[in-house]
């Protein structure tokens, strides 16, 4: 049951893409369409799990002060492996030529390092596998989506089949940096709006605005 | 005695984070080569890199990787020193070969053939020589002297009197004679490998 809970808290409760706004920058960038955005999941995911596995297995070892170029090397050694991979396999070359330059990239992904930081390096090796498993999908899944979205509304198409939306023509803004920031806020939304969380409340004391409030200065708000 | 000691172990906790980092970067860095070295590369794809140097060698057409050449009907193996074979649709063919210059392995070079057995062709594909030297030996002003060679190839620090002879650049005569040592491994193998037509 804890491992379930481990795996389906990644997907769901602390999407890092979704909740906790990490990888914001391959989010963006990759996902022009669904098979970019699933290709960059799945890269990342192999990265994610095999380092946290490493790192765990390591977590006695790596001195507190160096752990961070610790973790770079690791994460960079298997980002290295994959993009030498992604190289050789024929049916997967494709991927290696629309990623680009975000593919040796995932070797600074913090989403990656956040899970080592915060999970990897306080936890069993085998819970460290499943919590990679768990971030990995909940971004691959986030991926999938946004690039399925921009991909249908931006190119009228979906991993390479044509698909229209009754007489709508596509709407090319949605293949551009600005349609996927609209794209990612829509889906942050929705997802917030799906999974039910709770809206956070900080009162008028806290608030950043209050100096230019006409409430709180009227002194109705403290109330 | 007690206190002597006391200050060796001191000395290693200071050294360790840096001891630690550089074995972990020692034993990833080894994993990787022994990962790289291990697995071949038969997937016949060719980089888009090379595929615009060929273009711009043989013209535009039909490109494909021979990784098996007994299979393919040449007469000899894939020998060592010949990185990869390229073929175009018209039967012509390119050799992409690795030699070293000032660094090792820094010159990655691709050598289009004519049917007669001479150079039709001289490209650099890759290169990590100074920037210097780099520029000048990328240069096509000196790439265009290996066209129409046949034979062997030397690089002479004057005019060219004989055949054989191909001016180098003063100042990066290594980085010549290696291009040239590519060009007269693709002369070679042409010649050995006879091609079907």
């Amino acid at each position: 049951m804890r491992y379930l809970k481990v795996f389906m808290n990644g997907i769901i409760k602390e999407n890092p893409v979704l909740v906790m706004l990490l990888g914001t920058c391959p989010t963006l960038a990759v996902t022009t369409t669904a098979a970019n955005g699933l290709g960059m999941g799945i890269a990342t995911m192999f990265a994610l799990v095999f380092s946290n596995v490493v790192i765990s297995l390591l977590k006695s070892v790596i001195p507190r002060q160096v752990r961070l170029p610790c973790y770079i090397v690791i994460v960079a050694g298997f980002v290295t492996f994959i993009s030498f991979m992604l190289q050789i396999i024929p049916w997967l070359y494709w991927l290696y030529e629309s990623l680009g330059l975000f593919l040796p990239l995932i070797a600074v992904n913090c989403i990656i390092f956040e899970r080592a930081e915060a999970f990897a390096s306080k936890n069993n090796p085998f819970i460290s596998l499943i919590d990679g498993l768990g971030m990995g999908t909940g971004f691959t899944l986030a991926l999938f989506i946004m690039g399925t979205a921009r991909e249908i509304l931006g190119a009228g198409s979906w991993m390479g089949y044509e698909i229209s939306i009754g007489e709508i023509p596509p709407m090319m803004i949605f293949g551009l940096p600005a349609g996927g920031f609209f794209m990612y806020g829509i889906i942050i939304a929705a997802v917030g709006k799906l999974t039910k969380k709770p809206v956070r409340t900080i009162g008028c004391e806290n608030c950043p605005s209050r100096a230019t409030c006409k409430n709180f200065t009227a002194g109705e708000a403290d109330k | 005695m007690n206190e002597e000691k006391k200050a060796v172990s001191l000395k290693f906790e200071q050294f360790k984070p840096a001891i630690v980092l550089s074995v972990i970067i020692a034993l990833v860095g080894f994993v990787l080569i022994v990962c790289v070295g291990l697995i071949p590369d038969t997937s016949g794809i060719i980089t888009e890199k090379l595929m615009v140097k060929c273009a711009e060698l043989m013209g535009e057409g039909e490109y494909e990787l021979v990784t098996d050449w007994e299979e393919a009907g040449y007469k000899i193996a894939k020998p060592r020193e010949v990185e990869k074979l390229i073929v175009k649709d018209d039967k012509s063919v390119a050799f992409e070969i690795i030699t070293s210059g000032f660094n090792k392995d820094a010159l990655d070079i691709l050598v289009a053939m004519n049917k007669d057995g001479s150079v039709r062709g001289v490209a650099v594909a890759a290169i990590s020589e100074s920037p210097d030297q780099s520029k000048k030996v990328s240069a096509a002003e000196f790439l265009d002297r290996f066209k129409g060679k046949s034979g062997e190839i030397v690089i002479v620090g004057r005019s060219p009197e004989s055949d054989g002879e191909v001016e180098g650049i003063t100042s990066a005569t290594i980085s010549s004679k290696a291009i040239a040592e590519a060009v007269n491994i693709a002369i070679e193998t042409y010649a050995e490998m006879g091609v079907p037509n």
